[in-house]
């Protein structure tokens, strides 16, 4: 069981490696710029030249959707590390309780107050589209589960014996919150973070689709509003192409975080599996 | 019952603080909205008369006083793309979003709660590693790839289901009937692509909840007493997952004008969401902050009456 199981981790994590290195060599798989207009003259089915075909300007289809990997890494990679960042608050407000506790609690309320999408929009619209702006919209709207999960975490392991003896022998509390706590609510906290790091390119596909991504990264999103378009002249490749690698990152992603999860918390599984 | 009077009381101090919080979004945001709306070019007098019309001169904290009360009885600002009221053009949207999201969750809830009986009567099984891969699967994916997928596939190569819209442009119906069977014909793609992903909610927590009452004391005591193995399924296992299920529908209805966004705008499905997506790339930013408004109105009054029906399926609840 345990061997199986570090298998299919092993499986999901070199899958992983393996898209996250094809997204770190974009540039020296593909040569062509996959924004440049031109390079056939317009929407054309995949040849030897051309692997996954050019859409309706001449653009070179395989560049977009391997450079596409790495715009999808850095969204994801940023804004997780953003929504990390803010979540560890989550410890603090454990720890302390009180005021802090009460204001976190609340404002984690009012952004669970309207739906996070339409926040996204609104807000993406409002402050325009660069990739900074993007990241920081998503990352900073989708901290409070995870800043939920870490204050419940801490409320449990602050009164346990381990953190009561540090307190005795006169740790400070921030030697507690990052010694003691910090690395005992990682197993329950590792897993979510996985998973929002695939929101987070759900997100940002989303909004690129709409059109309101950034205009200068070749992001997936975008490839796939052209695709939807190119279908109607029979271009079916210009959708198909980016939607497969968009579905390999997330699924990939998604794998993982489950794998991680039966591995890091294996009393939460149901029934035994 | 004080306790949903006191969730009632949480409504409209939710909407208070997301409207000055969308005013202050508002406010802050680079860019003039004026000119942005006028367009370039536009002639300083004509920016001032805008600027009047819709009360942009006057101090900003007579601004956010107009702005709050006008939210509160019922005047959410002039749509500057559709020229009639916000509201107006909000409400007419509103029932094809709600159809398409009620096809969505009649077609979700019924096939998830299925599947995810039959994974956990037969847990372990192939059959549950199958409905397990298959809900991963959904899981990972966006809906409105998978529309975009079945768009190709079902409209664009095949040519069996409409291209998009909500009924097929210049028709003139014999009938009401025909009319109907037009409109579910066209909520086919679109409502099966949203189901697709929010099923696996349903299977997954079916799923366990079911493997959890199966392995309780009270099932077991059930067993022993010789009682027949569906009445035990049925009335003793299900009735006690209902409530996750509940729990479950409610925060997706509460949150659906989030996810029905890009799937009624791949389907041109004219909805609320095909209606922020339109607000958005015209810059009306009376309509997206109305819009912003009527969602998080909905999530709390959604979130109110699941308060209630909880209330009403648990006697706990409301005992406690």
């Amino acid at each position: 069981m345990r061997t199986q199981l570090s298998r299919s981790f092993i499986a999901t994590l070199s899958g992983l490696v393996f898209l996250f290195a094809i997204g770190l060599c974009s540039g020296l798989i593909t040569s062509r710029d996959p924004l440049k207009t031109g390079y056939a003259l317009g929407l054309g089915p995949s040849s030897g030249e051309f692997i996954m075909g050019t859409d309706q300007l001449g653009r070179d289809v395989f560049s977009w959707v391997i450079h596409g990997v790495r715009v999808a890494f850095y969204v994801g990679g940023a804004s997780t590390l953003i929504c990390f960042a803010i979540a560890l608050l989550g410890i603090v407000a454990g720890y302390y309780g009180g005021m802090l506790d009460q204001i976190l609690m609340r404002v984690t309320d009012l952004t669970m107050s309207v739906p996070r999408f339409v926040l996204v929009v609104v807000l993406a619209t409002l402050f325009g589209t660069s990739f900074l702006n993007i990241v920081l919209i998503i990352g900073g709207l989708s901290w409070p589960t995870l800043a939920r999960i870490m204050r419940a975490e801490t409320l449990s392991l602050k009164e346990r014996e381990f953190v009561l003896s540090a307190r005795v022998i006169g740790s400070s509390p921030l030697d507690i919150m990052l010694f003691e706590i910090f690395p005992n609510i990682l197993p329950p906290v590792l897993p979510t973070v996985a998973l929002q790091f695939s929101r987070a390119i759900i997100d940002e596909i989303g909004i690129s689709f709409l059109g309101l991504g950034d205009p200068n990264l070749p992001s997936w999103g975008r490839l796939i509003s052209i695709g939807r378009q190119a279908i109607f002249a029979g271009g079916w490749w210009v959708l198909l192409y980016p939607c497969i690698f968009c579905v390999a990152v997330l699924l990939c992603i998604n794998l993982f975080a489950d794998r991680l999860n039966d591995m890091l918390n294996p009393k939460m599984q149901y029934g035994g599996r | 019952m004080s306790y949903v009077a006191k969730r009632l009381v949480q409504v409209p101090v939710v909407v208070f603080v997301v409207v000055t919080l969308g005013f202050v979004l508002l406010k802050t945001a680079p860019g003039d909205p004026v000119s942005l709306f006028a367009g370039e070019g536009a002639s300083p007098q004509y920016l001032e008369t805008i600027r009047k019309a819709y009360g942009l001169d006057k101090p900003i904290l007579e601004q956010y006083k107009s702005y709050i009360t006008g939210i509160f009885v019922g005047d959410w600002g002039f749509s500057l793309t559709y020229e009639r009221p916000v509201l107006t053009v909000i409400m007419e949207r509103i029932p094809l979003t709600l159809l398409l999201s009620f096809a969505a969750f009649g077609i979700s809830i019924p096939l998830g709660v299925v599947f995810g009986v039959v994974a956990a009567l037969r847990r372990n099984s192939p059959v549950d590693s199958f409905l397990s891969s298959f809900a991963t699967f959904f899981d990972s994916v966006p809906a409105f790839i998978i529309g975009l997928l079945l768009l190709y596939a079902f409209s664009v190569a095949l040519g069996l289901l409409p291209l998009g819209g909500f009924m097929t442009i210049g028709v003139v119906y014999g009938s009401f009937v025909e009319k109907l069977l037009d409109l579910l014909w066209h909520l086919m793609l679109p409502a099966t692509s949203l189901a697709l992903i929010w099923m696996v909610g349903y299977t997954r927590v079916m799923r366990n909840t079911m493997i959890e009452a199966l392995l309780s004391d009270y099932v077991r005591a059930a067993i022993s007493r010789g009682i027949k193995h569906t009445t035990i399924v049925f009335k003793h296992a299900l009735r006690n997952s209902i409530l996750s299920i509940v729990t479950l529908a409610g925060v997706q209805v509460g949150y659906m004008l989030g996810g029905v966004i890009l799937t009624e705008t791949v389907f041109s499905w004219f909805g609320i969401g095909h209606l922020i997506v339109q607000a958005v790339s015209f810059r009306d930013y009376p309509l997206m902050m109305g819009i912003l408004f009527f969602s998080s109105i909905w999530v709390a009054i959604v979130n109110l009456m699941v308060d209630v029906i909880y209330c009403v399926v648990d006697p706990r609840v409301r005992l406690s």
